[in-house]
């Protein structure tokens, strides 16, 4: 049996899982092997730590902490379900978009030339409802008048003058 | 109730995993979150305690890959406050402690799966069926992880001490 193969019976030889035949193998080599012995040793020390090793008490604190997380939980989904939910994200996303113009507006180096442009806009703006307006208010009394010149034809008309008879 | 039945053992699966008590906490309480959250799908013909801890070992070994939170060092082992030994021949148990510190510093040199097979096996005392359980793994790979991790951790503890001696 070569060492390497010894070294992987080591751990099963320690718990005492192997066969009679191969127990009585690794033991025969670890006679003749002092670095197989050497290791055998180290594993034993090893486990024997692992053992011993602590375990690190829980932090009353946080057991506190971990009862509480379903009441937030529930908190949270209620708040959520009856007003936020639907709303915040289209909400969220408008104001950002509404943010990023602003600043792109207030930190712009040609403020000036923005607004400008916005009053010229705004005032041709102004100009056209005005233009709208006065055409709108034409249209209305050029309907006015045709109404009346319809009506007075109609009026006019032989049929309802014989009825008046 | 699940905090007073699981709270310990999974901090402690988490602290001996992570080697720092602040992670452990951090990572306690995000399993615990977890573990709320995917109670709906426990089936109720398997074992509570198995189940738990697959999803904590599921979840330590996720985060140590994304983290990759060994490169960070682990606690100071502190022997005083953690420590069971104490024998009547001090120098012993000073061998010990020091054996004990060695291979508590070296655990981050173990792959995260055979790390975690060798904490529930070595130190938390689990038996093979259990762990294969946890792992969901066949018997016979469990046992040759055990078998690699005791050889790498005694391999680490013989560099240790030579470079302990050499000094």
């Amino acid at each position: 049996m070569d060492s390497e193969h010894v070294e992987n019976l080591l751990s099963p030889y320690l718990e005492g899982e192997l066969s009679f035949h191969d127990r009585t193998l690794v033991e025969q080599h670890l006679e003749d092997c002092p670095q197989c012995a050497s290791l055998l040793s180290l594993l034993r020390e090893t486990t024997r730590a692992l053992e011993d090793f602590p375990e690190a008490p829980i932090n009353p604190e946080l057991k506190m902490r971990l009862v509480q997380i379903p009441e937030k939980k529930k908190d949270l989904r209620f708040g959520f379900n009856i007003n936020w939910r639907p709303l915040f994200q289209p909400m969220l996303a408008a104001a950002s978009v509404f943010f990023i113009l602003l600043s792109c507006y207030l930190f712009n180096p040609d403020k000036n030339v923005i607004d400008k442009t916005i009053n010229r806009h705004l005032h041709r703006g102004y100009g056209q409802i005005g233009r709208l307006y006065t055409k709108v208010e034409s249209a209305a009394d050029s309907l006015e008048n045709q109404t009346d010149s319809l009506l007075a034809s109609v009026k006019n008309m032989n049929i309802f003058k014989r009825s008046g008879n | 109730m699940l905090v007073n039945n699981y709270s310990q053992r999974i901090f402690s699966l988490a602290y001996q995993f992570s080697g720092s008590r602040v992670e452990a906490e951090d990572l306690t309480q995000d399993i615990f979150l977890k573990l709320y959250n995917s109670l709906s799908k426990y089936d109720r013909e398997k074992n509570l305690t198995a189940w738990i801890l697959t999803l904590t070992r599921n979840y330590l070994i996720d985060q140590y890959r994304k983290t990759k939170w060994e490169k960070k060092s682990r606690d100071e082992f502190d022997e005083y406050r953690y420590s069971a030994d104490h024998t009547s021949d001090p120098e012993r148990s000073l061998v010990r402690e020091e054996t004990k510190k060695m291979i508590w510093e070296g655990f981050n040199r173990l792959k995260p799966d055979i790390r975690m097979t060798i904490i529930l096996r070595d130190i938390q005392g689990k038996k093979y069926e259990e762990i294969a359980e946890i792992m969901d793994l066949p018997l016979g790979t469990i046992k040759s992880r055990v078998n690699r991790g005791r050889l790498q951790l005694a391999k680490i503890l013989k560099e240790k001490k030579e470079k302990k001696n050499g000094q």
